[in-house]
């Protein structure tokens, strides 16, 4: 079991190389993001979108997820790994939202069987996309809808951000009329909670990814780097920052592994806050360490830390998840509550 | 470690325990001054020794023998069951005895395994004054002269010495650094032995400096090659792999409790952001915990795991960390009364426990030293000049 993990590892690694510019070429390889037609024709013959079995379950996936993020992938194949796998229809060309604005983002209202109102921060392949998934409401009961995203009443626009290694879209729905009805009420509510998980441990697993190719770049150009007429690897302020990026890494490492191998919300919210907090830190870090050729648009540490940063903010913000986790001991502790100035 | 086999015996750890009151023997022991702590540790010893708990690591040839998925089975329930902890017999069974099988003389072996079977206590004289993170730099001497070695020397930060028969010693046999050391046992009522107590800046004596003044040992107490002493100790350190880490994760499981609690106490104005802190250190703790697991895996399997070689780094700045937002929270109550030594590191007492955080920053190898040495072994990074 483990070696068959490894050798797909090392499967996903391979058609990487193939198909995909290697991140000392990515920020000069053209167009951001690259174009991914070739990696994703190449992925789908290898059967990539259907990973998921009830052996193994996520962990497959999860493996590609993590190099796909490692190489600065394209989002569309997170998506399609991470997400569809959950919804109960033909996934094939379904986007979602990673994220939103809770201080500006109202759910979108459903009534008459046509939706109005907004989705912003899909993750897709433009030209891939046929329908959104909607989270919506209908006279306040939560329902889950599939939206075509190109039809009568609706638009994708594309969002311009500080992340170029990613397309996100904004789905403008006015009185468009819905494609299916996926769920409702407590349906609804649950499948929202299945994805919003996939979605926390997908980032979680992209920014492992992220983290670990920081960390990489930096340990090998602390060795080769010489300044003071030595590597500055030997620097004690260096080499103490990549073990610092290096207990990051795998303090990460084993919350996203547990989040991969269990269906909890907790296990997911910790690997999400964890995984996203751990590759911001690493990719500041790294940039730190790489001085100034680390700040040139050709080298791939900017685009690191883009990509990093923006996973914090995707999906659930670590501030929410930890409250989350901490309100669960909290509900634990029932009674055993000392009271204020108890002697100890 | 959910096979059948493993779950038979966990059972089994958990009816004896329960059979032997250990959770009391503990508390009995945190109850006691150092003398009486020592023999209470002594007599559990020995009834651990006689279920066969407490040494399953050994060879089967001296009692041991079990697998290692056994042995971590046996030591995670005495855990959870409250059993007290072998602080005292922790050299002997793991670093001693290491030493003794890996590199001691058959003589050595058949004179000392049997008697730290029925008890007998040792401690390592490794540090010096000057010879603290630097421990190549060591200048405690060993003379030959006929069949005998004389020491002369300082030793330091010995834990247990106090309470110890025996030792293991690093002195120095020939030239500068660490081709130039040796390995000896030492028997600490010989003449010319001082052991005096050091206090700890948390008011414990747990550590004592060992005054060598003329020591005369016969060249039977040499183990293995005289100046290939640093190899045998970098051997043998290693031996617990990761069973320290596993206790220390149960107990921060406790320590996560009383973080728990100390938020559920704050006035409603103070405690939005301290709910979210607290589940940071939740996520750090179960961070930690996985960790173990995984290094403790690995040794199953007789594999190696880079994780391995920053469990300390990871349990002390936690440990520090924690207690210090403790602290924080309970405000003047942290700091009240007067608190015994209850040979645990999360005990709710939060100033107690945010200063005897520095025993891990610190002990083992200062983390300071400890990043370069993962800097340079596990990331390959080049050696500095400047040690």
């Amino acid at each position: 079991m483990t070696a068959e993990r490894a050798s797909f590892r090392q499967v996903v690694q391979r058609v990487l190389a193939d198909s995909w510019p290697p991140l000392a070429e990515y920020a000069s390889s053209g167009a951001l993001p690259p174009n991914a037609e070739r990696l994703r024709k190449v992925s789908r013959d290898l059967g990539w979108w259907d990973l998921e079995d009830e052996d193994d379950g996520f962990a497959f996936a999860s493996i590609a997820i993590q190099e796909l993020g490692g190489a600065l992938g394209p989002g569309e194949l997170l998506a399609g790994l991470c997400v569809n796998p959950v919804l109960p229809a033909d996934p094939g060309g379904v986007a979602c939202s990673w994220g939103s604005d809770p201080r500006r983002d109202a759910a979108p209202k459903l009534a008459d069987g046509r939706v109005s109102g907004e989705v912003s921060w899909c993750l897709a392949a433009a030209d891939d996309v046929e329908r959104v998934l909607v989270f919506a409401e209908d006279d306040g009961e939560p329902v889950a809808v599939l939206v075509r995203s190109q039809g009568e009443g609706a638009r994708l626009e594309e969002m311009s951000g500080s992340d170029p290694t990613r397309r996100f879209w904004r789905l403008v729905m006015d009185d468009a009329p819905l494609d299916e009805i996926l769920a409702r009420g407590d349906q609804a509510t649950d499948l929202r909670l299945a994805v919003e998980r996939r979605i926390s441990v997908g980032l979680a697993l992209d920014s492992l990814g992220i983290a670990k190719s920081a960390l990489a770049l930096s340990v090998a150009y602390a060795k080769i780097r010489e300044q003071f007429g030595a590597p500055i690897g030997s620097f004690q302020a260096i080499k103490h920052r990549c073990v610092d990026m290096f207990v990051l890494v795998e303090s990460a490492d084993v919350l996203v592994e547990a989040a991969v191998a269990s269906g909890d919300t907790q296990s997911g919210a910790m690997a999400k806050a964890a995984g996203c907090d751990a590759a911001a830190e690493v990719t500041r870090l790294a940039l730190q360490i790489h001085g100034g050729i680390g700040y040139t648009w050709e080298h791939p540490c900017h685009l690191l830390v883009r990509r990093a940063k923006l996973n914090q903010a995707l999906g659930g913000s670590a501030r929410s998840l930890r409250r989350a986790v901490a309100d669960g001991l909290l509900a634990a502790l029932g009674t055993d509550i000392p009271a204020r100035g108890e002697r100890r | 470690m959910s096979l059948p086999e493993q779950a038979d015996l966990a059972g089994e750890v958990q009816a004896w325990c329960r059979s032997q009151d250990a959770a009391g023997w503990r508390d009995r022991m945190t109850a006691s001054d150092p003398a009486e702590r020592a023999e209470l540790q002594r007599a559990w010893f020995l009834r651990l020794a006689e279920q066969g708990y407490a040494f399953p690591h050994w060879p089967a040839a001296w009692g041991g023998g079990r697998s290692r998925a056994d042995q971590l089975t046996i030591a995670r329930e005495l855990i959870r069951a409250g059993a007290p902890r072998l602080d005292l017999h922790f050299v002997a069974l793991y670093h001693a005895a290491a030493t003794l099988i890996t590199a001691g003389s058959d003589e050595q072996q058949a004179e000392y395994l049997p008697a730290i079977r029925l008890g007998q206590r040792w401690c390592q004289a490794f540090s010096e004054p000057g010879a603290g993170s630097d421990l190549a730099s060591l200048r405690t001497r060993a003379e030959r002269r006929g069949d005998h070695y004389v020491l002369n020397g300082h030793k330091t930060w010995s834990s247990g010495a106090t309470q110890a028969q025996m030792c293991l010693l690093l002195a120095r046999t020939g030239g500068p650094g660490r081709a130039g050391i040796s390995y000896f046992l030492l028997d600490l009522s010989a003449p010319g032995v001082s052991v005096r107590p050091i206090r700890n800046a948390s008011g414990h004596q747990e550590f004592a400096d060992i005054f060598l003044t003329d020591v005369v040992i016969p060249v039977t107490a040499l183990v293995g090659a005289e100046n290939e002493g640093w190899r045998t100790a970098n051997a043998t350190l290693g031996e617990e792999r990761g069973l320290t880490m596993l206790e220390r994760s149960e107990e921060m499981v406790a320590g996560l409790r009383y973080l728990t609690r100390e938020v559920a106490a704050l006035p409603p104005g103070e405690r939005a952001a301290a709910v979210e802190t607290l589940g940071g250190y939740a996520e750090r703790v179960e961070s930690f915990r996985l960790l173990v697991a995984r290094v403790l895996d690995a040794s199953i399997d007789g594999t190696d795991t880079a994780a391995a070689s920053i469990l300390k780094l990871v349990y002390s700045e936690l440990l520090q960390d924690m207690s210090k937002e403790g602290l924080a929270m309970a405000g003047l109550a942290g700091h009240e009364g007067k608190h015994g030594r209850s040979g645990a590191w999360q005990t709710g007492h939060w100033f107690d426990d945010y200063l005897s955080s520095w025993e891990w920053t610190i002990g083992g190898g200062a983390n300071d030293v400890l990043r370069n040495v993962v800097g340079e072994r596990i990331l390959g990074l080049p050696r500095g000049g400047s040690r």
